[in-house]
């Protein structure tokens, strides 16, 4: 078994792609963290912050359904730049419900985020993890990458991680050859076949998504692949004659997409997956806005997302 | 009882109404042409209790123009529902999810390194 994160513990690492002074004013500044702090829907008001050994940062997190949420935050270690630890949750009647540790390290330009929370034992640690899941906790590390994306390149994408208990080359074959692809990517229900693929740098691939319903084709185009670190590629609905074309479902939805994969080794079996994706190229302000707006994702298309959500609202 | 959110989802949930949806993103639209399409598959009756279900989920407004009755999108509605980023992480979720069984299923394959213990 890995040995990324101790029984007791909960462990996070990202990579943004800023320097540690922006990474740490986004963590620090109360202007800054209101943009980005808490799960997707959730946003926070700054009562109080001291940031210094002893003091506390107080707040409230709304959430999308207009749940308040206290929370009291008291700093153990502040190192500009460089470490932040507190203990989170406690108030004058109860202790603690954890204490984090956060890392930063900027390499190259881009900043490594370690953070681990620490729990009293190995089945609290296990509640913690299934509450956040629960309560999409991890969106919050990708919304501070949108975050920084927009504030420092004006760029408008949608991030998101995952770990896999696989090594870094295998997780890397499932993203690259067709036949994995194949069998992962499409929407429950639906079945995915390549017509062609030449999955290199420069190289493009047809393939056909669908179901006795109805079929839709789809083309990309792999402008950077990097065994086993990096995939960028472009994707376009088309027809089978590769023709470009619009989702029928989605008639605004932006010609060109692109998607940007990372592959981190966070233990020699345990591989990061970091998903960004974003409008290439030319898109109309409308497209644009189409992309950023609550109504294309009603109608991209993600069939199988909606009956799933529904499902769960349903729960 | 269903709530909105509920009843949004679950209008949500059919192709046929997608895809009317997706026919009233691009204007406004009046009631025969928004069943045009749908006729050779379902009856009138059938394509206006459709529309009844995204009017109930809060999704379309009916409009009354002097002889047509038009729907057209309710943005609101769409807004309420989730915001787009949240479709966003569902979508990806469900798919690392896949990849995530798939995965084990691969690793599965491979030969034991024989010093495991069982």
């Amino acid at each position: 078994m890995s040995e990324f994160n101790a029984p007791n513990e909960i462990r996070i690492v990202r990579l943004y792609d800023a320097p540690v002074q922006a990474v740490w004013d986004a963590w620090t500044d109360p202007a800054q963290v209101a943009q980005w702090w808490g799960p997707r829907g959730f946003s926070i008001t700054t009562h109080s912050k001291d940031l210094r050994v002893g003091g506390h940062w107080r707040y409230t997190m709304h959430g999308p359904d207009g749940t308040d949420w206290p929370n009291n935050t008291k700093y153990l270690e502040v190192e500009p730049l460089r470490k932040l630890v507190y203990d989170h949750g406690g108030n004058d009647t109860q202790p603690p419900l954890f204490r984090v540790t956060v890392l930063f390290d900027e390499v190259d330009g881009q900043t490594r985020m370690d953070m681990t929370m620490t729990v009293a034992d190995a089945e609290t640690a296990a509640q913690t993890r299934t509450f956040i899941k629960h309560a999409n906790g991890d969106s919050t590390w990708d919304r501070l990458a949108e975050y920084l994306g927009k504030r420092l390149r004006d760029e408008d994408q949608f991030v998101i991680n995952r770990s896999f208990e696989a090594p870094q080359e295998v997780v890397f074959d499932m993203w690259t050859q067709p036949e994995h692809l194949a069998r992962w990517l499409p929407p429950t229900g639906m079945e995915m076949r390549f017509l062609h693929a030449d999955i290199r740098t420069g190289g493009r691939s047809l393939y056909s998504m669908g179901n006795e319903q109805f079929t839709l084709y789809g083309r990309a185009h792999y402008e950077q692949i990097r065994r086993a670190d990096l995939l960028v590629y472009t994707q376009q609905f088309c027809d089978e004659h590769e023709n470009i074309s619009r989702h029928p479902m989605a008639p605004l939805w932006p010609e060109t997409m692109r998607t940007v994969v990372t592959f981190h080794a966070e233990t020699p079996t345990r591989t990061r997956v970091t998903v960004s994706w974003s409008v290439a190229g030319h898109a109309t302000a409308e497209e644009l806005a189409v992309f950023l707006d609550h109504r294309a994702s009603m109608m991209g298309g993600w069939t199988g997302s909606f009956d799933k959500l529904e499902a769960i609202l349903a729960a | 009882m269903q709530d909105q959110l509920s009843r949004t989802f679950s209008a949500l949930a059919d192709p046929t109404r997608r895809a009317m949806l997706a026919r009233l993103s691009s204007g406004e639209a009046n009631v025969s042409d928004l069943a045009q399409p749908f006729l050779g598959e379902m009856s009138l009756p059938a394509v206006t209790k459709h529309l009844q279900v995204l009017e109930k989920a809060g999704l379309i407004t009916k409009t009354r123009n002097a002889q047509w009755r038009s729907c057209k999108l309710n943005g609101d509605g769409l807004k309420d529902a989730a915001n787009w980023m949240e479709q966003y992480r569902v979508y990806w979720e469900e798919s690392f999810d896949r990849l995530d069984a798939y995965l084990k299923t691969v690793t599965a394959k491979k030969p034991p390194t024989g010093d495991e213990n069982v």
